[in-house]
């Protein structure tokens, strides 16, 4: 685990990490020129069958390849993409961390401040030179009586001044603190963002070692009896590779699972869509392209599953001594009824809700289905039914779209509201682009229920757990569609709604999202005080909530400061009410807040 | 065609084959051992700021070294010998072990290649 201190990420040499890692990439080079030699030079060459024919020359030739592609498998999987590609994007996650610590330690010096405490709870306070300035000599800095709005006193002897620096000293501490707890708060998302780089890059080289490939065998007495085993190993071995990633094992970041996904050959890539589907379709750094057509794989079988599931479940309760509503009767089986009740009604939820979004993305053929406003199909890049459900769908694909927005849905998302209220504001968002782009441009719009969402507004929606919770997929999703992006990057807009924004705040303060701008639409707080902690600039932080939203009551102390506040220092943007009568908090996609649809979609389309 | 009746070597080709074997499992180790140490001082400044890549670095490093990398030397290496022991004996070898490539060996042929090399592989 990653105890670096800031001084220790201050004074870290990422050049040095950088540079050995582009060893490693030139390393790999050369060694693939030896792998080559093998193959050219002693296989086709020398030990032709022009020069060498018998069994044994068979044998030798064949065993050449085999440990040739193995060390050329080697040097893809382990020395190029696993610890070349980690130490070049450790170098650039620490060195744009190092870079703003830089800046926050500059500003908590130049205020007189100082840092207190351990790696990963650190604390910013005023020294005692700024204590002694304020409270003894009643002469605080300029930039605090500024910020206070208090008269500096000119001189030891102006006792005007300094009798009123002494009337606003709670005031002056109030405004040192705060600027403080801002600071606290940046320098905390930078080691935390920091840790999270440093711990991932382990975890990666830590894993490679866990469950390699065999080598081939040597020739000797025991070579006969090893090398088909090795051959057998070695037709399961991609798929194998599949499941370590789609499962987590190999702690491999999305652009390294995209290297990885590119070195396959097509043959491969298609057996993995279609015996192993389940895998290909969640794993962020595998093309959109192929996440959808396994995923809709994937979904239909679910669908079939469950129905299987919920007949057999009403068959059982039908035949239960005669009288399917007896509660608390034992079958033959030896089930409980109301136990069978509770699971079917489960069963029935999660159908309808894979059904209702397998319509809404699925055209009368069959076919994907294309929203009639853009012209853009729709893509599923990720779905589940654990909690209250999960789905990420694309209208238009992120890997080929100039401009890529993912909205972050809040509290009571479902796949019920996937399927119909939060694909109806993701399909509004991606008209709004539509209508701004430029010619030949592209706006993908993605709803992204990556997470379990609060199901309460009291009291699940007042806890940061969830938030927590989703942060990494967040970051992942992110990553992903850099990994898998055609050509140049595209302009990512991250947008949270209500506690989509925590979700958004959380993942960027903690773990770090690749996102040009983040949008807080009636956001209840993004768990830090300051833009500057997200880790985008603060230039590339929107905020903006309606004037009869209740969510502006929320207080701080629960989800953080609302980023709609001057002092948190994003930009905010006008958004327009609803009537008196409805509910404002939902009202942001309607056609009464053509205003605030503008701002979204200019940001989006940048 | 190839087969049990079928038989034919230029043993001054496949020797040439045995050359190449050993001098890639040479550059290899060569190679490796040149970017290990690199790594591992890297991996020595990470873990003195007390970075979790440090150490991880560092097995890293030595795992490629000593078993992939390794691995496939070690490979040529046996390949090379066993194919040695064929160009010299000129006939299907069935039974090998390292030993058999010690007491054919050509000092002149695989300079370096002496008794006590093969001696230290696994199967002698």
């Amino acid at each position: 685990m990653s105890d670096m201190s800031w001084k220790d990420l201050r004074g870290l040499d990422c050049a040095a990490v950088r540079d050995v890692g582009e060893q490693w990439k030139h390393y790999v080079a050369k060694m693939a020129e030896q792998s080559e030699r093998l193959r050219t030079d002693v296989i086709d060459g020398h030990l032709s069958a022009d020069n060498y024919e018998s069994d044994t020359a068979d044998l030798v030739r064949e065993q050449i390849d085999l440990f040739t592609g193995r060390f050329e498998d080697d040097l893809s999987d382990y020395a190029d993409i696993r610890v070349a590609t980690t130490l070049v994007d450790a170098a650039d996650a620490l060195e744009a961390e190092q870079k703003e610590l830089t800046e926050v330690v500059g500003l908590i010096e130049e205020h007189d401040f100082e840092i207190e405490g351990g790696p990963r709870e650190y604390e910013v306070n005023p020294t005692g030179h700024l204590h002694r300035a304020i409270w003894l000599h009643l002469d605080p800095p300029q930039w605090l009586c500024d910020r206070a709005g208090v008269d500096k006193p000119s001189a030891w002897y102006d006792v005007l001044d300094q009798a009123e620096v002494l009337a606003h000293l709670t005031c002056l501490y109030d405004s040192a603190n705060e600027l403080c707890g801002q600071y606290q708060d940046w320098l905390r998302a930078i080691m935390s963002r920091a840790h999270d780089a440093d711990d991932d890059a382990a975890a990666v080289l830590a894993a490679m070692r866990e469950h390699p490939p065999e080598l081939p065998p040597q020739f000797g007495a025991t070579y006969d009896d090893l090398i088909d085993d090795y051959k057998d190993r070695l037709s399961e071995e991609v798929a194998s590779e599949m499941e370590a990633i789609a499962n987590g094992e190999s702690d491999m970041s999305p652009e390294q699972v995209n290297e990885w996904w590119e070195s396959l050959s097509d043959a491969e890539r298609e057996a993995l869509i279609a015996e192993h589907p389940e895998w290909v379709g969640p794993t962020d750094g595998i093309p959109v392209e192929a996440r959808d057509t396994a995923n809709r794989e994937v979904l239909d079988d679910r669908i079939g599953d469950l129905d299987t599931r919920i007949a057999s479940i009403e068959a059982q309760l039908a035949t239960l001594n005669g009288d399917p509503n007896a509660a608390g009767m034992y079958g033959q089986s030896g089930a409980d009824p109301d136990e069978l009740r509770a699971e079917l009604e489960e069963l029935r939820a999660d159908r309808d809700g894979l059904a209702a979004l397998q319509d809404r993305i699925t055209d009368d053929n069959g076919d994907p289905a294309v929203y009639g406003q853009t012209d853009q199909q729709y893509y599923l890049m990720d779905f589940g039914t654990e909690d209250s459900g999960q789905a990420v769908v694309a209208i238009g694909n992120p890997d080929t779209a100039e401009n890529v927005n993912a909205y972050v849905p809040g509290t009571t998302a479902d796949l019920q509201g996937a399927a119909g209220g939060l694909m109806n504001r993701t399909e509004t968002m991606a008209y709004d682009a539509w209508r701004r782009e430029d010619a030949g441009e592209e706006t993908a719009t993605v709803l992204w229920m990556g997470y379990d969402a609060p199901d309460t507004i009291f009291p699940e929606a007042t806890q940061t757990k969830w938030a927590e919770d989703a942060a990494d997929d967040l970051e992942s999703f992110t990553q992903g569609v850099r990994a898998t992006a055609e050509g140049d990057p595209s302009n990512l807009t991250l947008t949270g709604h209500s506690y989509g924004t925590t979700v958004i705040g959380e993942a960027a303060a903690t773990e770090g999202v690749d996102a040009d701008n983040v949008v807080f639409v009636a956001s209840p707080g993004v768990t830090v005080s300051t833009a500057d902690a997200l880790g985008v600039g603060d230039e590339h932080v929107y905020a903006t909530t309606n004037s009869l939203d209740p969510i502006a009551l929320t207080p701080d102390f629960l989800l953080g400061e609302n980023p709609n506040e001057e002092a948190f220092g994003g930009s905010t943007f006008h958004s327009d009410h609803g009537s008196w009568f409805t509910n404002n908090h939902s009202t942001y996609w309607d056609e009464t807040n053509m205003a605030g649809r503008n701002s979204m979609a200019e940001i989006v389309t940048g | 065609m190839s087969g049990a009746d079928v038989f034919t070597m230029d043993p001054g080709e496949v020797h040439k084959s045995v050359e190449t074997l050993f001098d890639v499992e040479s550059e290899v180790e060569a190679q490796t051992g040149t970017l290990a140490e690199a790594t591992g001082s890297l991996a020595q400044g990470l873990t003195d700021s007390s970075a979790a890549l440090g150490p991880a670095l560092a097995e890293a490093a030595d795992w490629w070294k000593t078993l992939r990398a390794g691995g496939f030397a070690g490979l040529c290496g046996n390949t090379g010998e066993y194919l040695a022991v064929c160009a010299e004996e000129a006939v299907e070898v069935d039974d090998y072990n390292a030993g058999d490539f010690a007491s054919y060996a050509d000092h002149d042929r695989y300079p370096g290649r002496d008794n006590e090399h093969a001696s230290a592989r696994p199967d002698w």
